[in-house]
């Protein structure tokens, strides 16, 4: 058959299966419920983000107010005291909230210790918090390939399509350019509801419009129109490869089953048995055990602080901490701060390596679920993802540094031997330490989008030859 | 042999002779293998979590009886005030594990497991240290495949999917007026067909979880029994959904498209929208609001001290065995109590309404009330936890009184004392009738839900049959 034949044949393929499709009162419902959920909960999703956002304003000010109302304090008791900094929402969040109710959203800093973020969303729940809540997120990664099964197993199974899809080979086309057209059509109706929640995404947007926005959403949308697309390929492949509707609606289903719900728990959980994550009770006591021996183990925090003492006063050319012109309590605070932060600093560098590696090989399990690649992928975009929490993170405790070491040095400089009980205004000798956290900048996130990128495009390609595949047993068949 | 025996027989052989039954009783098992399995080594790892917070408790009180009976003498007091002073008592209050925690992790992770109690540690921190894990968010995020993950969302669709054709097959065969016509109401022969496929698609999975979990697990024979009643009272109520979806489908695919979404409107969606529920009409309490107001009022209790204590600093001659300024500090810390307690209560009433408003929608689907029914029984449930943290708290009071009396007295910590004079935690469960009674409810739940089914199953059936009789 020549070209312009073909496609001609291809077209009216295409349209013939549309107009199946708009006959087909089942999957109109089917398609408008799902893109009411997904409408609704990127509405619920935008209210959640402006009250998120609100409130964050609000305790930055109270915090702020508390912060301020210590008056006269002693600079170390106020370190301890602390001060909580709360994690910015991102705009692309309300479309995936990825891991953000996992993650906490407010961090308390205080001097020697680096906390840990606070304030999950999923603490404090009941077994109703099991189930989880519903997002676009979800709606887009679960619902859909769900709806894609359920549209398109009966493309080519049963015993009328069966009949169909004879009578148009007899007709004159090619079981691919069937299977194609099928694609092709289907592929315009799932590309029209993701054009649709894309819109509706982007005008609840608009505070965030921005080059960078319309970047990070266009690209988001290209994932999960790939993701899509091989869902699609893989059903409409089976559909083709299997004469009865039942058997196609059960290996679609299975299919679904795998990818969608037993892939994305298992993998992680087989990660973290690959690449165990030490318990908090392990954590803090691997970092206390270094604080106390050194970290080698063999250089004990007395004989650390002994040597300190003796290079200060060497430094200083004095022979009894009493002739130093400096507060030495003061100075040996900044001293173990820095050592301190060094440590803690070091252990959550090897935390983060665990999880990164965990997400490697979570990732790998992309080779039974496209959804494992499409996940990291769409939450990195939102920044709603682990890096993502970590940048901030690293700002918070750049942050808590600087302040604690302010703190610190104002005892070095300013507290006199003769005072019992220093106190000073730690709002004032603080003012000038400011938290004021960024997001990662596209450039920052794409390189980690390459690999979950080149996963989806292997689906794709995979389905599409799997299509192929189906195409030439049935050509063998007719 | 009568015709219910003959079906039912009829059915269990049709069942047999297909070749998908024994791959999903393995498919089943392994599943509950690997989620018990799962579970023991998180059980372990938490039991071990749990051994090492109270080994640091007593090797604290070991560090400081060893420093009062070989290094404390009559000039170096002021050194070991941590050994010596009340003030500085060190305790941890844990919450054991449950009598079934491979079961299901539940609640575990989002409620402190521990408590860290000292007599001036302010009441709002003690947990602050055991609320943070290190556990991978992305884990955490993709949900624990723990048994009950299998039990509440996965044993549905084993039996749905043995369950599909139950009478669809029938009806796309053509049999359905020709069965309909014996001499057996559609009731009845509707209902001896669900008789057999419950004994093996409910009767055989429940059976292999409880030979798993009496492998993996050291309940008792009462625990398991009630792990039974549940999985079976809710395998047995899918059974029902797909009995009615079938008398409603006209073919196979039909009855399938059924199953499945009336599994995601119960196990996917009706939960998600009871959570938008309780999200909407008892909103949680803002713990970043909680922190900063209870801040304050630590603020507010230094300086209502201070302002109090003015210029009394000269101090006592002879000096006290403790000294005077943690008496000071003990009256600071009794005002911030007294703070606290009123300004956490608005707090605290948003909390216990929304536990209330989570609990009641327990009933709006069996799959909640089974899940909420399994982290009882695992011990891993959100009262159990809320429980452990009002006797945590308890516990620190007395652990205050009791400095109150040292204080009071000027008494100094001896090696006695830390031998078998300090107080130790020890958690209480709650009373059996209180957790029979949620375990019935959540019972109750599923056996309303599967009564519901019946009546609708009778009204089918009866509408099946005017069908069969009435002219095309």
């Amino acid at each position: 058959m020549d070209a312009p034949a073909s496609t001609a044949v291809l077209r009216q393929v295409v349209r013939q299966q549309w107009l199946v499709l708009l006959r087909e009162r089942r999957l109109r419902i089917l398609g408008a419920l799902v893109l009411a959920m997904t409408a609704i909960a990127l509405v619920a999703g935008a209210i959640d983000a402006r009250r998120a956002r609100d409130a964050r304003v609000h305790d930055e000010r109270v915090e702020a107010e508390v912060w301020d109302a210590q008056g006269a304090a002693n600079p170390h008791g106020a370190a301890h005291f602390g001060r909580y900094v709360y994690k910015p929402v991102q705009a692309l969040s309300v479309l995936d909230p990825g891991l953000q109710a996992h993650l906490g959203g407010a961090l308390k800093l205080e001097g020697h210790v680096q906390n840990t973020s606070r304030f999950k969303r999923t603490d404090n729940g009941a077994a109703l918090s099991r189930f989880g809540g519903f997002s676009p997120a979800f709606a887009m990664q679960v619902l859909v390939p769900l709806l894609i099964v359920f549209a398109a197993f009966g493309a080519f199974s049963g015993e009328r399509a069966r009949n169909l899809m004879w009578q148009e080979i007899g007709a004159g086309a090619s079981p691919w350019q069937l299977l194609a057209g099928r694609f092709l059509a289907f592929a315009g109706a799932l590309l029209g509801l993701l054009a649709l929640a894309g819109t509706l995404a982007a005008l609840l947007g608009i505070s965030a419009w921005s080059g960078a926005y319309f970047a990070a959403l266009a690209l988001m949308l290209g994932a999960y129109a790939l993701y899509w697309l091989a869902v699609l390929g893989i059903v409409l492949a089976i559909t083709a490869m299997t004469g009865s509707a039942r058997t196609a609606l059960l290996a679609g289903l299975g299919f679904w089953v795998v990818s969608a719900m037993l892939a994305p728990m298992l993998a992680p959980m087989l990660a973290e048995r690959r690449h165990p994550t030490p318990t908090a009770t392990e954590f803090h006591a691997r970092v206390v055990d270094e604080i106390m021996k050194g970290p080698d183990g063999h250089d004990p925090r007395d004989a650390r602080f002994a040597a300190f003492q003796e290079a200060t006063l060497k430094q200083y050319k004095v022979s009894r901490i009493e002739d130093l012109p400096i507060n030495y309590s003061g100075l040996l605070f900044e001293y173990g701060e820095k050592t301190t932060a060094d440590i803690y600093n070091r252990h959550f560098d090897r935390l983060y390596a665990v999880y990164d590696a965990q997400a490697a090989y979570s990732l790998k399990a992309g080779i039974v679920s496209p959804l494992m690649a499409l996940r990291p992928l769409s939450s990195a975009l939102a920044q709603s993802d682990l890096p993502g929490h970590r940048h901030f993170l690293a700002q918070a405790e750049a942050y808590r540094y600087d302040l604690v070491q302010r703190l610190n040095r104002d005892i070095k400089f300013n507290r006199k031997p003769e005072m019992r009980d220093y106190a000073t205004d730690v709002a004032a000798v603080t003012r000038g330490v400011r938290f004021a956290p960024r997001p990662l900048t596209l450039a920052e996130v794409l390189p980690r989008t390459a690999a979950p990128f080149a996963w989806l495009l292997a689906w794709l390609a995979g389905a599409v030859a799997l299509m192929r595949f189906a195409a030439w047993r049935l050509e063998g068949r007719a | 042999m009568n015709a219910t025996a003959i079906i039912v027989r009829t059915e269990l052989l049709r069942m047999a002779r297909g070749r998908w039954l024994l791959p999903l009783w393995f498919a089943f098992l392994a599943l509950c293998g690997y989620a018990a399995w799962e579970g023991a080594a998180w059980s372990a790892q938490r039991g071990a979590a749990l051994a090492a917070i109270q080994d640091e408790e007593r090797e604290v009180h070991r560090m400081r009886r060893d420093q009062i009976v070989n290094e404390l003498t009559p000039d170096n007091k002021s050194r070991y005030g941590g050994a010596i002073y009340a003030t500085a008592m060190s305790f941890r209050a844990t919450l054991p594990q449950g009598e079934l925690p491979v079961l299901t992790v539940g609640q575990a992770e989002g409620y402190p497991m521990a408590a860290r109690i000292f007599p001036f540690v302010a009441s709002n921190t003690i947990f602050d240290e055991y609320m943070a894990g290190m556990e991978n968010p992305a884990v955490l995020a993709a949900g624990r495949f723990d048994l009950a993950f299998v039990l509440v969302w996965l044993m549905p669709l084993l039996v749905l999917a043995g369950s599909v054709d139950l009478w669809s097959f029938e009806r796309e065969r053509g049999m359905a007026p020709w069965l309909l016509a014996q001499p057996v109401s559609p009731l009845r022969y509707l209902a001896a067909k669900a008789a057999a496929r419950a004994l093996l698609l409910v009767g055989v999975p429940v059976l292999v979880l409880v030979a798993v979990l009496r492998f993996t697990a050291a309940a008792g024979p009462a625990t398991l029994l009630q792990v039974a009643i549940l999985s079976a009272l809710y395998g047995l109520f899918w059974l029902g959904f797909a009995v009615l979806v079938n008398l409603f489908a006209r073919n196979t695919a039909q009855a399938a498209l059924g199953c499945v979404g009336g599994w995601l409107a119960l196990v996917v969606l009706v939960p998600a929208l009871a959570l938008g529920v309780a999200d909407l009409f008892a909103p949680p309490s803002s713990p970043a609001e909680r922190a900063n107001v209870l801040r304050a009022m630590a603020l507010q209790a230094r300086a209502e001290v201070r302002q109090a204590d003015g210029a009394s600093r000269a101090g006592r001659v002879p000096a006290p065995n403790i000294p005077d300024n943690l008496r000071k500090r003990a009256v600071e810390v009794e005002r911030g109590e007294q703070l606290i307690r009123v300004a956490v209560q608005p707090f605290r009433a948003r909390d216990q309404r929304r536990l209330y408003w989570m609990e009641a929608l327990r009933a709006s689907s069996p799959a909640i009330a089974f899940q909420d029914a399994l982290e009882r029984l695992a011990g891993a449930d959100a009262g159990r936890a809320l429980r452990f943290q009002d006797q945590a708290h308890a516990f620190l009071l007395d652990v205050r009184r009791l400095t109150q009396r040292y204080l009071e007295q000027d008494r100094l910590l001896t090696a006695a004392d830390y031998d078998h004079g300090l107080p130790r935690f020890v958690h209480r469960e709650a009373p059996p009738a209180t957790r029979f009674g949620a375990l019935a409810f959540d019972a109750g739940v599923m056996a309303l839900f599967l009564l519901t089914l019946l009546a609708l199953l009778a009204v089918g059936a009866r509408r099946l049959r005017h069908q069969a009789f009435q002219p095309e």
